[in-house]
């Protein structure tokens, strides 16, 4: 059977002359029907103007791109000079594209029935009848794997969650039955039970026949549905072969950061710094029924964290699990004091937190801090490195001393000339090694770290868990880790909590859960990580 | 700072110097043109732009450049003072309303939209009608018309500072509130502030002129820019360097100002 795409030395090249910046440099790719190619790489490997350029939408988004390849045939036709009109008839009949922005790729006026209908009806060599192309946006949204297809239709992407959302926009790209779909990132934004789905569907499809190129920095995502991986690094391929060969045993140096990088396994000796919980010390952290609401618009009100209790002990790192929405950030934020529960106490070392006045706690604030999960978000731009981590110093009540930011940089491996730059001009790994420089400065017992890796490259977030694990056994720190991944938690925790809908399904040791899961949301939970 | 300087461009720069020079003229008037404003030579009036008469001369022979440089201190210092009549009332507006309670937000917000809703010339002739027509009248009068949009800008972006992420986690790390305001909300919104008022300045030359020359500022003896068109405006058909000049210098300022302002914007963001 002939391949439904074959590019050979793919170029592709942002601006002229001095200024160019050359995103793509030779990728060849081929795609059989029915076959799925994974694209994987770091961020700024060039996976998305891959993805784009695949639909001759490399140029798309203001500045202009030069595209050049050796061979890039596309269902049987030599795309390299097609004209934009030409583009347009091949794009959603032959090629589909899904994009990762579930929500900004619909049009919140329209209904998803109109939005789906949009992608037939752009094709009038196909034109059918009204009747006909109504039935094929219903097979689409079924096909898609949405429950009653017909109500769907009729709804617009505000009623509809973030998975539904992500299926009617594979239903768009599925509508014309094109022969390949290039989908790119297409379940980064869902949570870990609702992206099992997608990845099921998209199983599915590509058995079905549909040819797929699958963009995605997620290897275990990537190994449920590709049959042949393709490692980008700085547009340049530097690894590609078969799903099981590449991410069981890279040959280069690249992939096999790469993929040593990807969270498994348990957390790594020296297990736990701190002593098992002993009944004479008061825990760190300990919240005793905890209850949070919040008004819901029109009317009612949503208990975001409902009824819930938790010890973190001394010198611990307690992991706090759960999708969005599950009410974990809410629970961090209680646990900060940032908030105050309506009912329940949290106390602090024994002594009362939550209940404290917000004057007599400032003083002890010092005792518990935040790592943020946008620590860009956290710093005030005007401000250098320095004046951030010195600022944490006097909030505390001390005069920074001589090299004392040095000092504090150097914990989180990162050199003094950090302290000159802004945090803008940092990398997603620096900012968050700064961030967490940031917290170590008021010397706290706890740290609440809220996703502190989501957003983190997968080679970063390793060395950022490391980071955790080893200033939790060197200073004796007592932490929480709230995550979404429990492969994440898994790594850095002693102790986890599940949470679903505000409350805690499960708790316990790590790899007791990790082993025999009690709770069936833990199981779905642990199904859909690995 | 030189940074600063390259991120203002062959555009700012020129704007920064001419900018430079009328705050010369109104510092030292004496420097750019050294001779009398109110000297008159009736042997000399009605005499086109030429060789040592720049701008020319006007009815009674006074030297129409003199003139437009004495000038500048008025017309500029009239701009100046209204638009710090403006950016005050807008400061305690604004951080009234982005900062305060929700009552005061709601209410200052009312007040806000009541003096948005009347033009500035209306304004104007409101409190000429009390005051009696004078330059004081017509600073306040434009101080009041700008003062709303200046309000509205700071309270927006003291809101936004005030919910950002760096405030949170200020107020985490156990600082009190007047920390956090001295530390990062005043900074923080303050800084866009300084290129929308420069930008208004230029606006407020405009307007305090526009008032003179419809009689509600300075009178014509003065050599206020907008008195100064008003005067010339009788000989508009046999002398036209009488309102060309001053004319040209008011473009001139708010175009100056203007562009010095979206530069500064620019920078700042």
């Amino acid at each position: 059977m002939t391949d439904v795409l074959t590019v050979e030395d793919l170029h592709v090249t942002f601006g002229r002359g001095a200024g160019a910046a050359s995103v793509l440099r030779g990728v060849s790719l081929r795609v059989a029907p029915g076959e799925c190619v994974a694209v994987v790489g770091e961020s700024g490997a060039g996976k998305s103007v891959l993805s784009r350029a695949l639909l001759g939408l490399a140029g798309e988004g203001g500045s202009t791109a030069t595209v050049t390849a050796a061979r890039f045939d596309l269902a049987g036709q030599d795309a390299r000079d097609l004209s934009q009109r030409r583009w347009r008839r091949l794009r959603g009949a032959r090629v589909g594209l899904v994009m990762q922005d579930a929500l900004g790729s619909l049009d919140p006026l329209r209904t998803v029935g109109a939005e789906v209908r949009e992608a037939l009806e752009a094709h009038p060599g196909r034109r059918r009848s009204r009747a006909d192309r109504h039935e094929a946006v219903l097979t689409a949204l079924a096909d898609a794997g949405l429950d009653q297809p017909a109500v769907r239709a009729a709804q617009r992407s505000g009623d509809l969650s973030g998975g539904m959302r992500q299926r009617a926009l594979i239903a768009s790209a599925i509508v014309g039955s094109p022969d390949l779909l290039v989908l790119d990132e297409p379940t980064t934004a869902l949570d870990a039970t609702v992206a099992a789905g997608v990845l099921a569907l998209l199983a599915r499809l590509r058995d079905e026949g549909t040819a797929m190129i699958l963009v995605s920095h997620d290897l275990r995502a990537v190994s449920r549905v590709a049959d042949r991986v393709v490692v980008l690094r700085d547009g340049v391929v530097v690894e590609q072969g078969t799903t099981a060969q590449v991410l069981s045993a890279p040959a280069e140096a690249y992939a096999q950061r790469l993929v040593a990088a990807v969270p498994r396994g348990p957390k790594p000796p020296p297990a736990t710094g701190g002593a098992p919980s002993s009944p004479d010390r008061p825990a760190a952290l300990e919240g005793t029924g905890l209850r949070r609401t919040y008004p819901l618009p029109g009317g009612g009100a949503l208990a975001a964290v409902d009824d819930v209790s938790l010890r973190l002990e001394h010198g611990r790192a307690l992991g706090v699990v759960g999708e969005s929405g599950s009410g974990k950030s809410t629970l961090a934020r209680l646990l900060l004091a940032a908030e105050r529960p309506d009912t329940g106490e949290v106390r602090r070392d024994g002594e009362p937190w939550s209940s404290l006045d917000e004057r007599a706690r400032r003083p002890l604030r010092r005792h518990v801090r935040l790592v943020p999960q946008d620590p860009l978000a956290s710093t005030d731009p005007r401000l250098d490195v320095g004046a951030v981590l010195r600022d944490a110093i006097t909030g505390v009540g001390r005069r920074p001393e001589r090299g004392e930011v040095d000092s504090l940089l150097a914990q989180v491996l990162l050199g003094p000339e950090i302290a000159a730059r802004r945090p803008r001009t940092l990398s997603g790994g620096q900012r968050q090694r700064v961030a967490i420089a940031r917290a170590l400065a008021a010397d706290p017992d706890v740290l609440v770290c809220d996703e502190p890796v989501s957003a983190l490259d997968v080679t970063v977030q390793a060395e950022i868990l490391d980071l955790l694990r080893d200033l939790q056994v060197r200073r004796g720190l007592s932490l929480v880790l709230i995550s979404h991944d429990l492969a994440v938690v898994r790594q850095v925790c002693d102790d986890v909590v599940v949470m679903k809908d505000g409350r805690v399904v499960e708790h316990g040791e790590v790899e007791r859960v990790w082993a025999d899961p009690a709770h069936p949301f833990t199981r779905a939970l642990l199904a859909a990580g690995r | 700072m030189r940074g600063t300087a390259r991120r203002l461009g062959v555009p700012g720069g020129v704007a920064a110097a001419v900018v430079a020079l009328m705050l010369l003229a109104v510092v030292a008037p004496g420097v750019l043109a050294p001779g009398d404003p109110t000297a008159i030579d009736p042997a000399g009036a009605m005499q086109a732009p030429g060789w040592g008469v720049w701008f020319g001369t006007d009815e009674s022979g006074r030297d129409v450049w003199t003139r437009v440089v004495h000038g500048a201190s008025s017309s500029l210092g009239v701009g100046l003072a209204a638009t710090a009549i403006g950016t005050g009332l807008a400061l305690v507006l604004g951080f009234a309303a982005g900062l305060g309670p929700r009552w005061l937000d709601v209410g200052v917000a009312r007040v806000v939209e009541v003096l948005y809703a009347l033009p500035t010339m209306v304004l104007a002739l409101l409190l000429v009608a009390v005051q009696g027509p004078g330059v004081a009248a017509s600073v306040l009068a434009v101080g009041l018309a700008t003062a709303p949009g200046y309000a509205r800008i700071l309270r927006a972006r003291a809101r936004t500072v005030a919910g950002s992420g760096y405030v949170a986690a200020a107020r985490l790390e156990g600082r009190s509130g007047a920390w956090v305001l001295r530390r990062h909300v005043l900074p923080n919104s303050l800084w866009p502030l300084v290129a929308v008022v420069t930008l208004g300045i230029g606006q407020a030359v405009v307007w305090v002129a526009a008032l003179s020359f419809i009689g509600l500022g300075a009178k014509p003896p003065s050599s206020e820019w907008g008195a100064m068109l008003n005067a010339g405006r009788l000989y508009l058909t046999t002398s036209w360097w009488l309102t060309v000049c001053p004319g040209l210098v008011i473009t001139a300022t708010a175009a100056a100002l203007t562009v010095l302002g979206r530069r500064l914007g620019r920078v700042a963001s």
